[in-house]
């Protein structure tokens, strides 16, 4: 078993910060990442094959400033279970190895939100995020003539990306209205240059002549095995839909996404307390200001500690990074307080932008009742909303009860794509979401070959523990 | 306000809790059921499932064999397949092992007979070499577990037994009517008070002032994703450490009792990297194609066992109307059918086979003497 | 859609790679990934849904939801996280 003072799971901005800032403080310290190379999601680099005209990216500093540090890092090793201790089960290139650290910081962000509609399980409708990596990371437009849908700041992203990259957006549909945004405007101006590159590509689509739709919400996506057009309807300020729009709009592709959810599957796995907070995201384990949970040397960061964007991401890194060194007596308390005093401003200024975008995507209720009952919510099983409703008649009242009765979130995906809808139906018919819970976490975090954990073996090396008497 | 009084009050909803409560109130008695999590929320859900006589007690044959009647009759409402089943052995010492265990189970009339390792390949093409021996059963297959605790939601209801889910039952008085029985947020009596509790009976004997002598298991069960048709039936292993059946969606269910860690009144179990590689390693040594599968969820169920591996079933010494059921190995199987012997006994019935009657232990707290 | 959704003129790809998807040659550059190499060429209907064998293929882009499982060199795979090499045979997991 290999031991480290500190692992960090996830590199995306909160991972490399934190593992930076340990590592810098002297703790030997490894960063786990999934994915072949540091970035995460929002900062995806482009494949090590492909080469851009020498443009600096987004994320590039921080991947710097992890290189030059001496954390270790560990890319394409996929964490498949943990246990306190903290152990850490990989499994990598080499096959599966259990790590081991006295500090762990969990920094595994987001899953994208999606709440359900006709129609969106067809080829050809995929996530907001997914439009931006296919763009950003693969160089492939989405399609040629694209409908970008549901709310928030990535909806504007990636409609402008589209029409850079060439491509045409068939509409642009926003659950919020101008006011919705205009409201937000006081906080927002404490980033002139987010507002500044918001109205570039705001000028983008006014060029392109996009057809905007401000408070509308896509009532179905049409097409036989891939996506022929959509209809829509205009929604009341419950985001419920009302008045619908008579003619259908051609598209070959839907790009839809209403904003991102904490992941959360690490922390109930290792059963930390959470709270809902749907300001934050959804479900968020309680951390305190330091990011450090009720278990001692466990800390969660970034987006999966509540969703505050990515500038506020890196800085939480650092401060937990801080914490756990001055508990590791790698600095004294003075040390952690200068160190701390500055980040914890700036984590504020920049938590305070991020929490008003993300405020845009909280789920109104009308998206939730107008669900109708034969659209598919759990993708992985086919479980549509009239079934969860059915098992509601039959008596269950949490989530894990809809999920024995009716397979939802039983499938490959573990619930990552359907458990904030279907929390959020049952939770609309029973009260709340504290009454409805969370989907019980269980490893592997995602599936994983069979192979790569049993190995090469004979029969000989299955050790067979005392059988039950006869 | 004075709490609501019934005949019996039973603490647990898995399938014993529900069992006895069944059994109870079509006996006639008002019947009130607590259960801390939701129905068959413990092992009675979580279980792999299997419905086989090859994996039980020569002395638990008889009851095996009816509670294994008792789903088949629940049927499609708990998915309940009869798929015939096999168990295999690997070396010459698994071969004579498993010889001696079939005679066993034949004597104490499970319908298994002794098959040609080559034998079991040609009902299983799919299963790996070199196979040793073998024997099958035509009556195992598998329920859905998933399922148990919607079907005794149904049934409950039908009966008109009150049921309280999620009420965690915090204390228990004896007095002159019967047990007072305090839970999260409701209070009730029972004349009768039936301790179902799984693996958390020693916390609930502890209620009572008794010490259950409970040893808790934490079983490792895990799914695979969808595959192609490979298996048709159950397949087991001699010493009782593999379960693997494809249900009909495709998935692989594997378990076979490789233990993980945990304390059931902490929460759920964890699973551990040396159980689960070792139970994968099993089941993919007796079916090679399983290597091309991906794992997709892995749990552990708590099981409670008593020190002689026996059930404890009956009435509580010098506790007059407090019984215990729980303890049985094999207690999916076995669960709908000792639940209604235990029924019975409440009822001032005689059980049409016998208890397991807890007296044979010193129940005494530690320290009490 | 069958023309080609690569952007042109703001990167340089890797090196021009093949591979086969079931009976069918794809052109694709070394650092795409599958599942962005099928998208590309209009390929975007990749496997059946289990129950209602209704059509699916890549939707998080992210190896969460699983949509873009195929099997590759007689591996299921999410294609979305694998690197395309040439000569990779890749099998659609559509039921007819």
């Amino acid at each position: 078993m290999t031991g480290y003072d500190v692992i960090v799971i996830g590199a995306g901005p909160a991972g490399m910060a934190a593992a930076t800032r340990a590592a810098e403080l002297g703790a030997h310290t490894a960063l786990i990442e999934q994915g072949p190379e540091p970035g995460g999601q929002v900062y995806r680099p482009l494949p090590s094959q492909f080469s851009a005209g020498g443009d600096a990216h987004p994320g590039d500093e921080l991947r710097e400033q992890l290189r030059s540090s001496t954390a270790t890092v560990l890319a394409k090793h996929a964490v498949w279970n943990l246990a306190d201790g903290y152990h850490v089960d990989v499994i990598g290139p080499q096959g599966t190895k259990r790590l081991q650290a006295r500090t762990l910081i969990l920094a595994t962000g987001t899953y994208e939100r999606f709440v359900p509609v006709q129609g969106w399980t067809l080829p050809g409708v995929i996530g907001l995020g997914a439009a931006t990596v296919l763009i950003k990371s693969q160089q492939v437009l989405p399609g040629r003539n694209v409908v970008v849908a549901g709310a928030g700041p990535l909806l504007l992203l990636v409609a402008a990306m589209i029409l850079e990259a060439g491509g045409r957006v068939a509409a642009f549909v926003d659950l919020n209205g101008v006011t919705d945004w205009t409201a937000r405007l006081p906080t927002m101006l404490s980033r002139p240059d987010l507002i500044w590159q918001g109205s570039r590509w705001w000028s983008r689509l006014l060029r392109a002549g996009t057809p905007v739709f401000r408070r509308h919400v896509i009532t179905c996506i049409e097409g036989e095995n891939d996506v022929a057009g959509v209809q829509l309807a205009r929604v009341d300020r419950n985001w419920r839909a009302t008045h619908r729009e008579a003619r259908t709009i051609a598209a070959d592709t839907v790009c839809m996404g209403n904003g991102l959810c904490p992941s959360t599957d690490m922390t109930r796995l290792l059963k930390l307390g959470h709270r809902f907070a749907p300001e934050l995201g959804g479900w968020v384990p309680e951390v305190d200001e330091n990011f450090r949970s009720e278990r001692e040397g466990l800390y969660v960061v970034g987006d999966g500690a509540g969703v505050r964007g990515a500038a506020a991401a890196p800085l939480s890194g650092e401060i937990a990074a801080l914490s756990a060194a001055h508990a590791l007596e790698r600095i004294d308390r003075d040390q952690l307080e200068r160190a701390r005093t500055p980040l914890v401003q700036d984590f504020r200024r920049a938590s305070r932008f991020g929490l008003t975008m993300s405020g845009l995507t909280t789920v109104r209720a009308g998206l939730i009742s107008d669900i109708s009952s034969d659209t598919v919510v759990c993708r992985c099983e086919d479980i549509t909303r009239g079934q969860i409703d059915d098992a509601v008649a039959a008596g269950c009242r949490d989530i894990n009860q809809v999920k024995a009765a009716t397979r939802c979130g039983m499938g490959p995906c573990q619930g990552k794509m359907c458990g904030d809808a279907a929390t959020s139906i049952l939770a609309s018919q029973v009260g709340s979401h504290e009454q409805v819970g969370q989907l019980t976490a269980r490893p592997p975090f995602r599936p994983v070959d069979t192979k790569a954990l049993t190995g090469s073996f004979d029969y000989d090396d299955i050790v067979m523990a005392e059988h039950a008497p006869t | 306000m004075s709490d609501a009084s019934f005949d019996a009050v039973i603490l647990g909803g898995g399938v014993m809790g529900s069992a006895v409560a069944l059994r109870l109130a079509e006996g006639g008695m008002r019947v009130a059921l607590f259960e801390q999590q939701a129905l068959g929320a413990g092992a009675s859900g979580v279980n792999a499932g299997t419905l086989s006589l090859q994996t039980k007690r020569a002395a638990l044959m008889p009851y095996a064999l009816a509670g294994h009647e008792l789903w088949r009759r629940a049927g499609a409402r708990v998915g309940y397949r009869e798929t015939g089943g096999l168990t295999l052995a690997f070396t010459p010492d698994e071969a004579g092992a498993l010889e001696e265990l079939v005679e066993q189970r034949r004597q104490a009339g499970a319908p298994i007979e002794l098959i040609h390792g080559d034998r079991a390949r040609e009902l299983e093409p799919q299963l790996g070499k070199p196979i040793e021996a073998a024997s099958y059963c035509a009556l195992d297959g598998y329920a859905n577990a998933s399922l148990t605790g919607l079907y005794y939601r149904g049934l409950l209801a039908e009966a008109g037994v009150h049921v309280r889910e999620a009420q965690r039952v915090e204390t228990i008085d004896r007095e002159s009517r019967g047990f007072r029985v305090h839970a999260t947020s409701e209070a009730c009596i029972g004349t009768r008070l039936v301790l179902a509790g799984g693996a958390w009976l020693k916390q609930a004997g502890a209620l009572l002032g008794i010490s259950l002598p409970i040893i808790v298991r934490a079983n490792i069960v895990s799914v695979t994703e969808r595959m192609p048709p490979l298996l048709r039936g159950v397949v087991l292993h001699t010493y009782g450490r593999l379960t693997l059946k494809q249900k009909p969606n495709g998935t692989f269910l594997i378990g076979g009792a490789w233990q993980g860690e945990g304390d059931p009144t902490q929460g759920p179990g964890r699973v551990t990297p040396e159980g689960l590689i070792g139970n994968l390693r099993l089941a993919e040594y007796a079916l090679p194609p399983l290597a091309r599968s991906r794992l997709i969820r892995s749990w552990v169920g708590y099981e409670a066992r008593a020190p002689d591996v026996l059930p404890l079933v009956g009435e509580i010494p010098d506790y007059p109307n407090a019984y215990v059921i729980g303890a049985v190995l094999g207690g999916y199987t076995i669960g709908p059918y000792i639940g209604r012997l235990l029924g019975d006994a409440v009822l001032g019935q005689e059980p049409e086979l016998a208890l397991f009657p807890p007296a044979r232990f010193d129940l005494a707290p530690a320290g009490a003497n | 859609m069958n023309d080609d959704l690569r952007i042109q003129g703001a990167v340089f790809r890797g090196r021009p790679v093949r591979f086969q998807v079931d009976d069918q040659w794809i052109q694709s550059y070394e650092g795409e990934t599958v599942a962005a190499a099928l998208w590309a060429c209009g390929i975007r209907h990749l496997r059946s849904s289990p129950v209602m064998a209704a059509p699916r293929g890549m939707f998080c882009y992210m190896g969460l939801c699983q949509e873009c499982v195929v099997l590759i060199d007689g591996k299921r795979e999410t294609s979305c996280s694998f690197p395309v090499s040439d000569g990779l045979r890749v099998s659609l997991l559509k039921t007819p």
